[in-house]
């Protein structure tokens, strides 16, 4: 490129730069400024005064777990084990996490307080189990037929979907929702419900929700016994209220 | 007659109450636990007096005991559950995952052997509170540290199922704790209030206090703001009651105010007073408040890069200018070039070398060399020789200059933005 005309760009680039600059200095400079208020004064001693009434107080809110199944009840696909895969589906409908001042819920929103926002508690959802092992134990017996368990492990996952109840009102109150949760070996917990922030939590927060289970007897086992109703127990899944 | 269309009219009036009563019955949220499912609460009582007073008004779970001592706390489980449950309590670990203290399915915690209840292993009636006491006695051998696991109160069904394919399910709560293990002066409850400021967002006027947790423990302020006008005589506004959320040792908290119309742009008396149990602080201020926008930090993080943007572009018009390379020589690895000022033994400190004139003859190249060979290793004469004038070091320093610029600029938009503390 001709020397002049490359002299005359980086002029012109200059010139638009220190503009750039100027611009740039004369617009950060007062932004800051403005959010700087006056430095606090020296303080001094203030007068505290006490007060004292009697009134009919509200119930002090708090976070309400309920509708989970003592035990989570499992159908097969099929009726009988044929050494192929053997799909297992169950549903816990009707669980509810909500902020009230009582077990029944009140959409009222001074049915209880938190007695100031400095005591207002989120809260999440988790989904743990103890341990990944189906123990399958063969009808009238008391031992267990070891040839017949099953690991939960990647390719054979407890399939947890949470279907949000329509007049649930998770979104709607702040809650986010992970629809595809997951137990297996090494992942044995997950969070399929975390509520807003505390700030943001009132006195009637509500979630519903079902979840729905899914997973597989493997194919490829061989019971001790035929002809005989096996009994598959998994491990026991905990459904806690974290308290934030 | 009249007496027949009167007792119509109120059979009338009679059914539509019913039916008003069962929509409301209809329409009203199905939250109450279905026959056979699982249902509780957890409720934290405020604390009585002892070592953990000074953080123990509150439903949170915050103990400060000292070795060879115990404290204790209070809790009512509430059962929302048609059934008998059996209720279980225990004390299990958290662990900081993404950066926030969480319930860990699988952690042990020390606590939990230390940790007594008043009633634990019992069946809960459908629909009974119980109140339980949970002491935790601190061995007279532990070290002084803070330790913060959970409380869990798990609820189990009495009756085992008997379906063939089955998963035991629990309903689990779990409350966090904050236990110092040590004297109240080791774990002392402090905290200053620094400012009151005016703020504006999303059109709401609003008062922020900003205090600081200086204790070793955390706090959960309540307190009050009252202004009077410093310009003229005015009725005092106020008291206006503000919250603040959890703020832990160390931490920085904002307590937000909404307030009316009433309150203008002027010069004001403040009293600003918080409290956290029994220990309250209050500060008065007199100064300028002002309603201004939330944050501009977006429109600063632009001008930031505006201003960086025609930094580069005035360094390299004024290389151009002044007929020099748009690169420094440094930046351009010359091995390739055995004739040429900068071989080296060592390539990788070959920039070092750059310092000889690009023009230099062979001569030059030969005495680099011995300059090399007789010098001791380039990247200690580098840092400590200012008479290498190589462009490497002043490119260097340039980018430092700008890099500490714009961490300088980011810093104090942060500093002086209100960020609300979770």
């Amino acid at each position: 490129m001709n020397l002049l005309l490359k002299k005359s760009l980086a002029g012109v680039t200059l010139s638009l730069a220190m503009a750039g600059l100027l611009a740039g200095t004369m617009a950060v400079g007062p932004a800051l400024a403005n959010n700087q208020q006056d430095e606090p004064d020296e303080g001094f001693a203030g007068i505290s005064a006490t007060t004292s009434a009697s009134t009919v107080t509200l119930p002090w809110c708090g976070w309400y777990l309920t509708g989970v199944s003592d035990s989570l009840n499992l159908v097969g696909a099929q009726e009988k084990y044929d050494g192929t895969e053997l799909e297992l589906s169950g549903q816990d409908d009707d669980l509810v996490a909500f902020v009230n001042g009582s077990e029944s819920y009140s959409d009222s929103a001074d049915n209880c307080t938190w007695y100031g926002a400095q005591n207002t508690k989120a809260a999440r959802v988790t989904v743990s189990a103890d341990g990944a092992a189906f123990d399958a134990r063969p009808d009238g017996g008391d031992e267990s037929d070891n040839s017949m368990d099953f690991v939960l492990d990647e390719s054979n996952k407890l399939d947890i979907a949470v279907i949000q109840n329509p007049d649930g009102a998770c979104t709607a109150d702040g809650f986010q929702v992970d629809a595809d949760a997951s137990v297996y070996e090494s992942n044995l917990s997950s969070t399929p419900i975390q509520s807003a922030a505390a700030d943001s939590v009132t006195t009637t927060n509500r979630c519903g929700w079902s979840m729905q289970y899914n997973t597989t007897i493997p194919g490829g086992l061989s019971p001790w016994y035929g002809d005989l109703t096996y009994f598959f127990t998994g491990p026991t899944l905990t459904t806690t209220l974290d308290i934030l | 007659m009249f007496a027949h269309i009167r007792i119509k009219f109120i059979m009338k009036k009679l059914a539509t109450l019913i039916l008003s009563i069962s929509l409301i019955a209809i329409s009203a949220p199905p939250v109450h636990a279905a026959e056979g499912d699982l249902g509780i609460a957890l409720q934290v009582l405020e604390g009585g007096e002892g070592s953990s007073s000074s953080v123990n008004k509150n439903n949170s779970l915050w103990f400060v005991i000292e070795p060879g001592t115990s404290g204790n706390r209070d809790v009512v489980i509430n059962s929302a559950s048609q059934v008998p449950q059996k209720i279980s309590l225990s004390i299990a670990a958290r662990s900081l995952i993404d950066g926030e203290l969480r319930f860990d399915a699988n952690g042990n915690s020390i606590v939990d052997t230390w940790t007594t209840y008043s009633m634990n292993n019992f069946v809960l009636s459908p629909g009974a509170s119980q109140l339980v006491t949970v002491t935790i006695n601190v061995p007279q051998s532990a070290s002084r540290e803070v330790l913060q696991p959970a409380l869990l109160v798990k609820a189990t069904g009495v009756q085992a199922s008997d379906a063939q394919y089955k998963i035991p399910s629990a309903l689990q709560i779990s409350q966090g704790i904050f236990l110092g293990v040590g004297t109240v002066d080791e774990f002392s409850t402090t905290f200053t209030i620094d400012d009151v400021f005016g703020q504006t967002d999303q059109g709401i006027k609003s008062l922020i206090v900003r205090v600081s947790n200086t204790g070793s423990t955390p706090i959960a302020l309540q307190g009050d703001v009252q202004l009077s006008s410093a310009t003229f005589t005015s009725p005092t506004i106020g008291p206006l009651a503000f919250y603040s959320s959890t703020i832990y040792p160390g931490e920085v908290g904002f307590a937000e105010i909404p307030v009316g119309d009433e309150v203008i742009e002027d010069r004001y008396r403040i009293q600003v007073r918080a409290s956290q149990s029994y220990i309250t602080v209050t500060r008065n201020f007199e100064k300028n408040i002002d309603f201004r926008p939330k944050s501009q930090l977006t429109d600063i993080l632009l001008w930031v890069g505006l201003i960086l943007l025609s930094l580069v572009l005035a360094v390299v018009s004024l290389r151009v200018l002044r007929g020099k390379p748009l690169l420094p020589k440094s930046a351009k690895p010359n091995f390739q070039t055995p004739a040429g000022p900068t071989v080296s033994a060592t390539p990788s400190r070959a920039p070092v070398l750059t310092s000889v004139p690009v023009r230099t003859s062979a001569v030059a190249t030969v005495m680099a060399r011995e300059t090399l060979l007789n010098s001791p290793p380039p990247i200690s004469r580098a840092s400590s020789d200012p008479s290498m004038t190589s462009s490497a070091k002043p490119g260097k320093l340039r980018t430092n200059i700008v890099v500490l610029f714009v961490v300088y600029l980011v810093q104090q938009g942060k500093k002086r933005f209100y960020r609300p503390t979770s």
